[in-house]
């Protein structure tokens, strides 16, 4: 549930990157960790396993600026996406205001899309909240593999797979050159921000 | 899109364009668009190594190192950076998925300082070497952990005095059941120091 503070004018938000494991959530905000260091007033607070996956949860406090008067900071968390860690998962989803769904676009995680997708529903279901109301973005990551002869989902794919029925904004994306990270994080701030404008009046 | 779920809004939006582009605007000299050709190799064979780690990937990666090493062989600094790269990519390679996970974040870390220090026009040498020293005591740093390590390793897997009704469990980690190895050491010690005392 966002933060917000009429008297002082400012607005906190809480925005969830979620997706299957190992499909690029903290190297999304590792880029943008990197990109607008000046306006992260803390580091990026990482908690990983022995073999560098996220084992807790990744925080990145994030100053946006002004927006409609207000001072926006975005708080941004990526989920750990092994399936082991579904406690965690639902934990870090508790006052969600918007999520980025970050899905693998190599073939071989097709299932692991969908599954994870299927996961969020669930959970988000456990705090009263619906998938298909909250702000959303899909971001289909690891496009820049295909240069590389790894077979990729194609984009219709994904979207049949991922975002037929919620039909929400989606970038191909390269987490790691940095490709669309800002576009998609642009995205869910301005869908975020036109949830919370009800209570910014 | 869905009738019930927000759409953006213009006015944010164009406030969202103007507060990024400011930011943006600042690093745009390091576009990895603009990389020359034997480092746009090295880093696809990068990009590889974020998704896995497998004997073919890291041969192309030290095969990339030596080609690089011909490229730059008048640019100490560039050699230096490049024997950095290949003595930790060594290691990965062998270790593989075992490896530290800090030897592979400094592989991207010293590829990235590489980058910059190749891209960077007008960068002096006293900057290039500030560069370079940060990486050379992160690997330093990696090279003193990893010894570390090894040494609580081998006092772990040093043959237990102990009889065997006192030895730990076996799910207890080496390090631990090291640790727990010391401290019983002690509390003997002591004890035995307090018999002799009491007995005086």
């Amino acid at each position: 549930m966002a933060f917000i503070n009429l008297k002082k004018k400012e607005v906190q938000a809480k925005i969830v990157y979620y997706g299957p494991g190992r499909g690029g959530k903290t190297t999304n905000l590792e880029f943008i960790y990197k990109k607008y260091k000046s306006r992260i007033p803390t580091d990026m607070v990482a908690i990983k396993t022995h073999g560098d996956r996220t084992l807790f949860f990744d925080f990145l406090p994030f100053d946006i600026g002004t927006i409609k008067g207000y001072s926006v900071r975005m708080q941004l968390y990526t989920v750990p996406g092994q399936v082991k860690y579904n406690a965690t998962r639902k934990l870090v989803l508790r006052g969600v205001d918007g999520i980025v769904f970050v899905a693998d676009s190599m073939q071989l995680r097709r299932e692991k899309n969908v599954l994870s997708l299927k996961n969020a529903r669930e959970n988000l279901a456990a705090y009263k909240k619906d998938l298909t109301k909250i702000p959303l973005v899909m971001q289909y990551n690891k496009r820049d593999l295909g240069e590389q002869g790894i077979p990729l989902l194609s984009v219709e794919t994904l979207q049949q797979d991922l975002n037929a029925d919620l039909n929400v904004p989606f970038f191909e994306a390269s987490a790691l050159e940095g490709k669309n990270v800002v576009e998609t994080l642009k995205k869910i701030i301005s869908l975020t921000m036109a949830s919370l404008s009800k209570d910014l009046t | 899109m869905d009738a019930d779920r927000p759409s953006s809004n213009k006015e944010v939006d164009d406030q969202l364009e103007y507060l990024f582009a400011e930011t943006q605007s600042a690093d745009a000299g390091l576009d990895p668009e603009s990389q020359p050709g034997p480092l746009r190799d090295l880093k696809a064979i990068f990009l590889a190594v974020d998704w896995e780690i497998n004997d073919d990937i890291m041969n192309a990666l030290l095969r990339q190192i030596d080609a690089l090493k011909n490229t730059f062989s008048g640019d100490r600094i560039m050699m230096l950076f490049l024997q950095l790269l290949e003595a930790v990519g060594k290691y990965v390679k062998g270790k593989k998925a075992h490896a530290h996970p800090d030897a592979i974040k400094l592989l991207n870390s010293i590829y990235t300082s590489l980058e910059i220090v190749s891209l960077s026009k007008g960068m002096t040498d006293a900057e290039r070497k500030k560069i370079l020293r940060i990486e050379v005591n992160r690997f330093q740093r990696l090279k003193d952990k990893l010894a570390r390590k090894k040494a609580v390793e081998k006092a772990a897997a040093l043959p237990k005095k102990d009889a065997p009704g006192e030895s730990p469990p076996e799910e207890i980690p080496p390090a631990l059941r090291y640790v727990l190895q010391e401290v019983r050491k002690v509390i003997r010690e002591e004890f035995a120091a307090f018999k002799a005392e009491f007995k005086s």
